[in-house]
């Protein structure tokens, strides 16, 4: 219980440090890299509190592929180039102070609702039977809120596509051919990824996983492809591309249209919610890896590429 | 039997958190990046190798087992390629300077 309550006391700690000293990086590159310990640090304190989903989606997406991003973005406008010079200190000490006081605010309700009965976990877990998932947290994603869920989508899909029409012809500078190791890890490491993805999205169903954190580790494996010797993705047909990328979209889309004869927007009938699920989770499991993967080499500079590149 | 196999784990663990805190202080304390990155990638081999092991003896599920070990060899395998791939860069960026010279 003790050594419980320090470990947490030391994360929270760090996690407070190490915001700070990530404002206070001199250059955009040291920045992103301390962003990234501070993601796999929150990843930890989420794991913490039992929220093992939200450990995974923070870590994959919040760590790995906003860093990816942003490192990628780098690439164009330099690591070491120093920030350019400091906020007015008349907008930073009111952004500081209402920051702090908001912080305040926040502990305080929390503090206040520590030992009321826990919202609507009861109610989330006594119709889990009906929601076609055993696992609380997909029900809660996937069914209750899954209107939700269909924003989210969309405003992903909208993302990708302001970067893929924004990033002109390629403009980054190309990745130099990366080398013998490079390639046997690429040969060992992309069946795994296709081992896991599939299980990622299946296991949701019954314990941690899904549709977000599957996508991310697709766009995780199509980051790598495009670093790689054959950086095939780029070569797709654009109707390919877009296809996937509204895959998940447009069907969540005829999903909630489909449901409107049973009276309701997303009301799966309970015997079919498991499959309906099943059916969004793979599609969205796509797209979002698609629209990460397009984000990255837009970020990159690489889009619209010549596919030939020297290996 | 039982206490056997929890006092390896807790030998394992220990030995690898000391692994991990030798590999923090080079980190730390190292001149320049390659021998940094030396001391990290004793850190993912060694030291998360003695942790894992350490927590494979707590498990009966062979499955876990395998998860962890799984762990372990992508592990390995991402940090010595991510190694070999700074080290590239790095070199060539100093071959790049000895040219300019």
């Amino acid at each position: 219980m003790t050594t419980g309550l320090v470990f947490d006391a030391v994360l929270a700690f760090s996690l407070v440090v190490l915001a700070i000293i990530t404002l206070r990086q001199r250059t955009p590159g040291e920045a992103v890299v301390q962003l990234m310990i501070f993601g796999l640090l929150l990843a930890l304190s989420w794991l913490r509190v039992d929220a093992t989903d939200l450990a995974l989606t923070e870590a994959a997406i919040g760590s790995g592929v906003t860093g990816a991003l942003l490192l990628a973005a780098l690439r164009r406008t330099g690591f070491g180039k120093p920030f350019p010079s400091a906020v007015s200190a008349w907008l930073r000490y009111p952004v500081t102070i209402g920051c702090a006081l908001l912080g305040v605010v926040l502990s305080l309700v929390v503090m206040h609702t520590w030992d009321s009965p826990a919202g609507l976990t009861d109610l989330a877990y006594a119709h889990l039977k009906e929601s076609g998932t055993q696992n609380p947290v997909t029900a809660v994603i996937l069914n209750y809120r899954s209107i939700d869920t269909l924003l989210e989508i969309g405003v992903l899909l909208v993302a990708a596509l302001s970067v893929y029409t924004l990033s002109g012809p390629a403009s980054g500078t190309p990745v130099k051919p990366p080398g013998p190791i490079f390639r046997f890890y690429m040969r060992i490491m992309t069946p795994i990824f296709w081992l896991v993805v599939p299980y990622m999205v299946w296991v949701g169903g019954r314990a941690p996983g899904g549709a977000f954190q599957a996508g991310a580790l697709l766009s995780g494996l199509g980051a790598l492809t495009l670093l790689g010797p054959s950086p095939w993705p780029l070569r797709l047909k654009r109707r390919v591309v877009r296809w996937g990328l509204t895959l998940g979209f447009s069907l969540f889309l005829a999903a909630a249209a489909w449901m409107w004869q049973y009276g309701n927007l997303l009301a799966y009938p309970p015997d079919q919610a498991k499959n309906w699920i099943l059916l969004i989770e793979i599609a969205c499991t796509l797209s979002i890896g698609i629209s990460l993967t397009i984000m990255f080499a837009g970020c990159a500079g690489w889009l619209h590429e010549d596919p030939k590149r020297a290996s | 039997m039982m206490i056997i196999l929890d006092l390896l784990s807790i030998l394992l663990i220990c030995l690898g958190l000391f692994f991990f805190f030798a590999s923090a202080v080079g980190l730390l304390r190292f001149p320049d990046t390659l021998c940094r990155m030396h001391a990290l990638a004793k850190a993912d081999n060694l030291a998360l190798g003695c942790v894992i092991l350490g927590a494979m003896y707590q498990q009966d599920d062979p499955l876990v087992i395998g998860k962890l070990f799984l762990i372990w060899a992508v592990t390995l395998l991402s940090s010595a390629t991510g190694g070999f791939l700074l080290a590239q860069r790095i070199r060539r960026k100093f071959l790049a300077r000895e040219g300019e010279v």
